[in-house]
């Protein structure tokens, strides 16, 4: 076992994801009883009990999904903090690519929270229609989701065991740094390209939206997961940190930049979430969620003005744009 | 209308199953005053509590204006209670730090209705409750038989077509227990489809009761 394990932040938030896996072990029992006797026709003893057990599982689960909500933030915090302690490492970008759990348990739980929100937009409109017709549905996709959750737990455990703190990592500047002659930028785009992309999509997203057009929407939301990653790694994130050659996602989560980073990636990932939930409520139970769309556009404006922002304050201040300084790495 | 189809009610002890109620059938039309009579522990409350949709049977339907309200998720059936049933309780349940207008304007607020309109419509149930004159009055400040027709007026405000009663007159003296009956038949007059549970003998003899409903032991007597 890694001595990193007692670690303050690592051990309280093993612990907190233990407890949250338990409470959602117990609902995961609970659930599969009731997915097999379900009826709602049915005013037998066992379907009231059911309907019972199902409100209690739903009081878990809301309680379980929030604290998973608060835990992703806690994990991105906690890996920021043992970078302080783990050689090489600058921030958390260097701790999460020590070894290989480390992108993927991030991704898995990007893809829990996403499922929890969709679970979360299910449920209310379950409750909200008098005969539960999504029971099943969202009773189903709990059961998958507690299976990813399964998972997670696995990897967060291995994956801070396997981080061996007399080993040198990587740092941010090493994983993202610019090479010489090599374009890091995806679909073979220049940074004026990728900036005119970034606004385009936005725009493309927001009139997609509110005139309804899911299949653009889709599109739109895939094309701008990747634009706005990379705008912000190689174009926004230099002006956030004001240095020209700095590229990393994570650095801007520390205290050194007053955490904009969570607020920035936050909207980001927010935005994108809301998008994909406002399409499923529509394909899949043909709902159109109005309070989710312009909650989704508020958060991608929030977004691009904070980028934005940054950007214009430092043309404001210094009468310049951040020009990037070619270096060569010495192997 | 209200129909009670098969309903039970019970309790499992470690020993024994305990029924509050079982198998109790009943349809009550509107309009109807109807009489829940039996002695205390006889399943009265319980059967109050379950036409009011704030608790639910083991097994059996209550179904009203068409509704199976069993089945109404909370937030369904919390606003289902708010529109259609208005409960007058034996203790009255008064939020006592409130004024007799406040409390009774309280139910209104879920409606989302327009002040002007829950003006109106709480200074018609006072009026009907014979309370009018305390309205600003602190609930704590008043005596039993105000409190009584502060809950009353409460229940009216919704303009819920069924009144329930849980042992209204248990705690009020000879003088308002006269005056609770005259505003139950004053409803009554109004079509609102009213229950009451009682041991109270001054019930008995009311000429305007359609129907009386002996409950023995969880069970409706034949």
């Amino acid at each position: 076992m890694s001595s990193l394990l007692l670690n303050t932040n690592i051990a309280i938030f093993l612990l907190a994801e233990w407890i949250v896996w338990f409470v959602l072990l117990i609902a995961f029992g609970v659930t599969v009883y009731i997915l097999k006797k379900w009826d709602f026709q049915s005013y037998t003893p066992v379907q009231y009990r059911l309907e019972k057990y199902a409100y209690l599982v739903m009081v878990i689960l809301i309680f379980a999904f929030s604290m998973k909500f608060i835990l992703l933030p806690y994990f991105i915090f906690t890996m920021d903090k043992i970078s302080d302690i783990v050689p090489g490492a600058m921030c958390s970008a260097g701790v999460i690519s020590f070894n290989h759990y480390g992108m993927k348990l991030f991704f898995i739980k990007l893809l829990i929270l996403l499922f929890l929100m969709v679970w979360l937009m299910i449920n209310h409109y379950d409750l909200d229609a008098k005969k539960y017709p999504w029971f099943k549905l969202k009773g189903w996709l709990y059961l998958v989701i507690f299976l990813l959750i399964s998972v997670e737990l696995y990897w967060d455990y291995a994956f801070f065991n396997d981080i061996d703190i007399h080993k040198v990592l990587n740092c941010c500047s090493t994983l993202y740094g610019l090479l010489e002659g090599v374009n890091p930028l995806p679909f073979g785009l220049d940074k004026t390209r990728l900036l005119i992309l970034f606004y385009l999509l936005y725009i493309m997203i927001v009139l997609s939206t509110f005139g309804k057009q899911y299949f653009i929407l889709s599109i739109g939301l895939i094309l701008f997961t990747i634009i706005g990653y990379y705008s912000v790694l190689y174009f926004f994130g230099t002006y956030i940190y004001q240095m020209p050659n700095h590229n990393c996602p994570f650095c801007m989560l520390q205290k050194d930049y007053y955490y904009i980073g969570y607020l920035l990636w936050g909207s980001f990932i927010g935005g994108l979430f809301l998008g994909v939930t406002t399409i499923i409520a529509n394909l899949v139970l043909g709902i159109d969620i109005q309070k989710l769309k312009i909650l989704m556009v508020l958060l991608f404006t929030q977004f691009i003005v904070i980028c934005s922002l940054y950007v214009a304050i430092y043309y404001i201040q210094n009468g310049v744009f951040l020009e990037p300084v070619k270096v060569e790495m010495v192997m | 209308m209200i129909e009670l189809i098969e309903l039970n009610r019970y309790y499992d002890t470690q020993r024994e199953r305990f029924y509050a109620l079982k198998d109790i059938n009943l349809t009550i039309n509107r309009g109807e005053f109807v009489l829940l009579n039996g002695v205390s522990g006889s399943g009265k409350t319980t059967l109050l509590t379950l036409i009011a949709g704030m608790d639910k049977p083991n097994s059996g339907i209550v179904i009203i204006e068409g509704e199976p309200i069993i089945k109404l998720p909370d937030q369904h059936l919390s606003k289902f209670r708010n529109q259609h049933i208005g409960i007058i309780f034996q203790h009255y349940n008064l939020l006592e730090n409130l004024s007799v207008y406040d409390n009774v304007a309280t139910p209104l607020i879920p409606m989302r209705l327009s002040l002007k309109e829950i003006d109106k419509r709480v200074k018609e149930s006072l009026e009907i409750a014979n309370i009018s004159h305390k309205a600003s009055s602190l609930a704590s400040s008043l005596s039993g038989g105000e409190k009584q027709r502060t809950a009353i007026a409460r229940a009216l405000v919704t303009k819920a077509s069924i009144i329930l009663c849980d042992e209204p007159t248990a705690n009020l003296d000879k003088a308002n227990r006269e005056i609770f009956l005259k505003i139950l038949e004053r409803l009554h007059k109004l079509n609102k489809t009213i229950i009451v549970s009682t041991h109270d003998p001054i019930f008995n003899d009311l000429d305007y009761i359609t129907k009386i409903v002996h409950i023995v032991d969880g069970k409706i007597a034949k």
